[in-house]
């Protein structure tokens, strides 16, 4: 009995004992685009920009790859798309946009020898999400726990979720022990003159994975006013 | 012995390499202006003077950063961030905290946000050893000042004003953004902007969870080119007649 108490400890002191740390690693940096496939359509960009079943979507350029990726890497252009992004809970208090994402995003990287992305305008349109999704699927990814704010007060934002690697032809690159937990953020702010017409909001942003996994404790009743 | 140091430069470059950006079709123009240059995972924040603390920048720091270019468009899209020869890094310093305000955000959420004012900025062209690093790799900045510091300044200027915002959302998620605007003023490639100090926006990501030992914030952004447009504004004949009597 001592012995079983015993090894029920160590057991839930190995469980506890996990470390909230990862290794800190960076796959990739990317540039590009916003826009919203809106479930009701209305005027061309609304306040606030989301709303619940509009589906969010990015485009754009992937700017820098993790030294792995050496000699996998081709040449031509390397493009990527957010898509499948369903918000199911939107709140909007005091200028500030909080949105959170149905589960199974999808983000992906294609190598594409035409270098063709034109990112046009008022997607989606006859150049875009297309000219960023032809070419080789390149790696792909789940994404999950995506949230996005905005604060109209500041006029910037950010978005947050967590991608797990799994797909593409340069999966192999990436070790399955290495696939989970990259957290893959961007920001969105305008006004800004660099913005197509019809684009939301600019992306500067990347997948890395930080040394320490950022949570918050909160209430039921916290979480539950969310979705109020 | 000339074949294993060929290759071992060889293996060397390799190492430092990136994927070269296509930058005519990444140098868009939206509505106004294009992107003049961007970084990416290169790209780190500190403070000195009080100690920065859970977001919080106390008045009178001042915070400067480190950044290496990956991407240059017009005005100068004649610059090669991925030279094998050559890198392009940027410095900004003497950004003079105004204190972090913290405010309530969305539901349940907390907002910190910092002015930082009367910093500057310079691009240095110089020798091949900070393009690699990431969060991942970044030693300290004193240990990688010097790496992206050596070299020759190209253009330089001033960021009059910058503000840093980091948002714990109502789901505890924890990510930040910045905005500010920035002003040339010299270097050899700054005649190739309009004269008078145009200013340009420059923003981008302001990631401030477990920043690399010594930084406060990872960061990755870009420089808009400065807006040279003139500024017009409808009138009449009358009123035009009238400033010349």
């Amino acid at each position: 009995m001592k012995r079983s108490a015993w090894l029920l400890l160590l057991a839930a002191m190995t469980v506890f004992a996990v470390p909230a740390q990862a290794q800190r690693d960076f796959l990739c940096g990317y540039t590009g685009f916003d826009y919203v496939v809106q479930e009701v359509p209305g005027s061309p960009i609304p306040t606030p920009f989301l709303a619940i079943g509009d589906e969010y979507r990015a485009v754009g350029f992937v700017t820098s790859f993790s030294t792995m990726f050496n000699g996998v890497v081709g040449a031509g252009e390397h493009t990527y798309a957010l898509t499948s992004a369903t918000a199911s809970s939107v709140s909007y208090v005091g200028g500030v946009l909080e949105v959170v994402f149905d589960p199974h995003a999808r983000f992906r990287i294609y190598e594409d020898a035409a270098s063709n992305g034109d990112y046009g305008t008022n997607p989606p349109n006859g150049t875009a999400p297309s000219t960023f999704t032809d070419g080789t699927l390149f790696l792909g990814a789940d994404v999950n726990s995506l949230v996005l704010v905005y604060d109209y007060n500041d006029n910037s934002g950010n978005f947050e979720g967590l991608a797990t690697l799994d797909e593409g032809s340069a999966l192999w690159v990436v070790s399955p022990a290495r696939r989970a937990g990259w957290v893959l953020g961007g920001q969105a702010g305008r006004p800004n003159g660099s913005i197509p017409v019809g684009y939301v909001n600019q992306i500067s942003g990347e997948m890395q994975i930080p040394s320490v996994v950022p949570a918050a404790h909160k209430t039921w009743g916290q979480i539950k006013t969310l979705y109020r | 012995m000339k074949r294993i140091l060929g290759t071992a430069v060889f293996l060397a470059l390799l190492a430092v390499s990136v994927v070269a950006p296509l930058a005519t079709a990444q140098c868009v123009t939206g509505t106004g202006v294009n992107v003049l240059l961007k970084w990416d995972g290169n790209g780190f924040s500190y403070e000195t003077g009080a100690p920065y603390t859970n977001y919080i920048s106390p008045v009178g720091n001042q915070m400067g950063a480190y950044l290496g270019i990956s991407l240059f468009c017009a005005p100068l899209s004649g610059l090669d961030p991925n030279d094998p020869a050559k890198e392009y890094t940027m410095i900004w310093q003497d950004l003079t905290s105004s204190g972090t305000v913290t405010s309530p955000f969305g539901a349940s959420g907390t907002k910190y946000s910092t002015l930082y004012t009367g910093g500057v900025f310079a691009i240095i062209e110089g020798p091949v050893n900070a393009r690699a690093w990431t969060s991942a790799t970044v030693p300290t900045p004193l240990t990688a000042a010097p790496a992206y510091g050596d070299g020759s300044m190209v253009l330089a200027g001033y960021i009059d004003s910058l503000t840093t915002t980091i948002t714990r959302s109502s789901l505890g998620t924890v990510n930040g953004s910045f905005r500010g605007k920035y002003r040339i003023n010299g270097g050899p490639l700054a005649s190739l902007f309009c004269p008078g100090g145009a200013t340009g926006l420059l923003d981008g990501l302001w990631f401030p969870v477990a920043p690399p030992a010594g930084w406060t914030s990872h960061l990755n952004g870009k420089f808009d080119a400065p807006d040279c447009t003139t500024p017009a504004k409808t009138t009449s004949w009358g009123r035009i007649k009238t400033l010349y009597r």
